[in-house]
């Protein structure tokens, strides 16, 4: 394990019964930054993190900052804040209260209680029971048990799934603070927003097995995504001698969709034939009327690399 | 080994007990049981003979000793199957803390909790029947003494059941048949039976060992001197003293009552470990 990566996670697997929820998955997360752990539902990313935080056993082996997760649990547990995806503290402790047990298991000084919760914008909530708390304060008041002890690295679950919309703002622009404090976050989604937004890394997970791993702009390159254009022309009685020029001109997959009471061509394109497409059309005759790009994006990406569009 | 996370977990467990109903409600109990209800009415009406405390002190064995394991194991059995439900015991393990603190931490909690609202209910009690006569003070002493390791061992069993069952109406449920099991069962339908209809005497030790409760009404009588109850549970009782004389009796039935103690806490500790 290199000095710049925070997590190894070599040949790991994880068996329940026959079924093999992680399957020898290997993947480092470097210092600094977001890091997406990005899978559909059910494909072992909680399963993953589960491993790395020595919750559940495995086979293969885990560092978190050097100290491997079995023989170091404590250790390494020093180093992580966790976040799940379900805001697990116990309903009866008022928020201060829970703030104090888990401080004083991680030893930490009850001065910083105050501060963390101000951070989170619980600091009018100390004497209130987190039963009494709606999802996303109990979701703050879990990162702030999770920044107790001001840990290098977040592995956060999920965190912002059970989250209405504002709420998922308010955490992200948190994350964002932390980000530029210069600490490393892992988080696990299934949701793309989450990852366009805020990593610039993703590991890439389906069926327990690692996909891809890499930063974002390096993989959407290395993918050759096509975009998907829509093009409307002037004269509607044209789309089918249209049709057969774009077959020429390396169009994808071109078709014909009806949008209200007009008919539309769709098509994928690669980013460099976008041009010679519509110069093309307007050469043979055919006035484009109007046309549309989709650029490709994160969930085109990643449902070719987890091959769900097949 | 710095055990702030054991500290803090006993802390937390004992305090939550402490709120219980269940501990209160334990501690009302034993307060009466000890007191004895023919103690405020002779005593109210100036009645009060001067060996009433030798009179009670062989019944409490016999009414008080059933009712620990019960309140033990109820409390116990839940403690880390309720919060492996609600997802609690999955963030405490997620902290900077090992299996073994966290288990221990609340199994300490726990006894504390549980030999205090004993101590409390069943000492006020007995100092006050007893201040009519202190000679039976240091019987008192070994009745609780004896008391604290049946409950200690009934939280032990309890804490094997927690950590075997998925979910708290399971593991109370199981823990519930463990005490009927051991008290209920044993003792009237099992040991009762074959002790009065067959001439079992040469087994006596491991029926009698095979179960904590057992092992801890033997080892509660030997040091009541005065009890009527000797008489009640003189075959056993007998058998012991006969074969072993009664300072070995007593020490090889403490020692197993400490192995009853023991023996389920490592169980379900390896247990705790070893599982997800």
């Amino acid at each position: 394990m290199s000095s710049a990566q925070t997590i190894s996670i070599e040949d790991v697997t994880k068996t329940y019964g026959n079924f093999k929820a992680v399957d020898g998955m290997s993947a480092s997360v470097e210092r600094g930054g977001v890091w997406a752990l990005l899978g559909p539902n059910g494909c072992g990313k909680t399963t993953l993190l589960k491993c790395m935080i020595g919750l559940i056993h495995f086979e293969g082996d885990i560092f978190i900052h050097g100290h491997d997760i079995r023989e170091e649990g404590v250790e390494a547990r020093k180093q992580i804040g966790y976040v799940p995806q379900r805001p697990t503290v116990y309903d009866n402790l008022t928020v201060v209260e829970t703030m104090k047990f888990y401080a004083s298991i991680r030893r930490v000084k009850f001065s910083r209680i105050t501060e963390l919760l101000e951070f989170v914008g619980l600091e009018l909530w100390g004497r209130s029971p987190v039963g009494a708390l709606s999802m996303g304060m109990k979701q703050r008041l879990m990162l702030a048990v999770a920044l107790l002890s001001d840990p290098d690295t977040l592995l956060l679950d999920e965190p912002t799934a059970s989250l209405d919309v504002r709420r998922q703002l308010e955490f992200r622009s948190l994350l964002n603070i932390l980000i530029e404090e210069g600490k490393t976050v892992l988080i696990t989604t299934h949701l793309l927003g989450d990852v366009d937004q805020i990593a610039r890394n993703i590991i890439v997970m389906n069926k327990g097995k690692l996909v891809t791993s890499g930063s974002v702009s390096d993989l959407m390159k290395n993918l050759n995504i096509t975009a998907h254009m829509y093009v409307e022309l002037e004269d509607q009685t044209q789309i089918d001698s249209a049709m057969s020029v774009l077959e020429k001109t390396g169009a994808r997959d071109v078709s014909i969709k009806d949008v209200g009471t007009k008919q539309v061509m769709m098509m994928g394109v690669e980013p460099i034939n976008k041009l010679p497409i519509l110069q093309a059309l307007d050469s043979a005759g055919h006035k484009i009327k109007n046309f549309n790009i989709d650029e490709p994006n994160l969930e085109d990406a990643f449902m070719k690399l987890t091959g769900e569009d097949q | 080994m710095v055990l702030n996370a054991f500290f803090t977990i006993a802390k937390k467990e004992f305090k939550e007990s402490v709120k219980s109903k269940w501990l209160v409600t334990f501690a009302v109990t034993f307060f009466f049981l000890a007191l004895g209800v023919p103690y405020i009415i002779l005593g109210a009406g100036g009645f009060l003979p001067s060996d009433y405390p030798g009179m009670i002190v062989g019944t409490l064995v016999i009414v008080a000793l059933p009712l620990i394991p019960l309140v033990a194991l109820a409390m116990s059995s839940t403690s880390i199957a309720g919060e492996r439900e609600t997802g609690t015991i999955e963030y405490l393990l997620a902290q900077p803390a090992s299996r073994t603190e966290i288990y221990m931490g609340k199994y300490v909690g726990l006894l504390v909790a549980v030999v205090g609202a004993m101590g409390i209910g069943y000492g006020t009690a007995e100092l006050l029947v007893f201040s009519t006569n202190p000679v039976f003070i240091v019987q008192f002493a070994y009745g609780l003494m004896y008391s604290a390791l049946l409950a200690a061992s009934a939280l032990s069993l309890g804490f094997v059941v927690s950590v075997l069952s998925k979910t708290r109406s399971g593991a109370i449920g199981t823990g519930l048949f463990v005490w009927f099991l051991i008290v209920v069962i044993y003792d009237v339908g099992f040991l009762g039976t074959l002790t009065i209809l067959l001439d079992l005497e040469p087994y006596l030790l491991y029926l009698v060992i095979a179960n904590p409760v057992e092992t801890t009404r033997i080892l509660a009588v030997m040091h009541m001197a005065e009890s009527p109850l000797r008489g009640e549970l003189g075959g056993q009782l007998g058998y012991f003293i006969r074969e072993y004389g009664i300072s070995a009796a007593s020490n090889m039935l403490t020692l197993i009552a400490i192995v009853w103690v023991i023996v389920p806490l490592m169980i379900g500790l390896l247990l705790f470990r070893s599982r997800d």
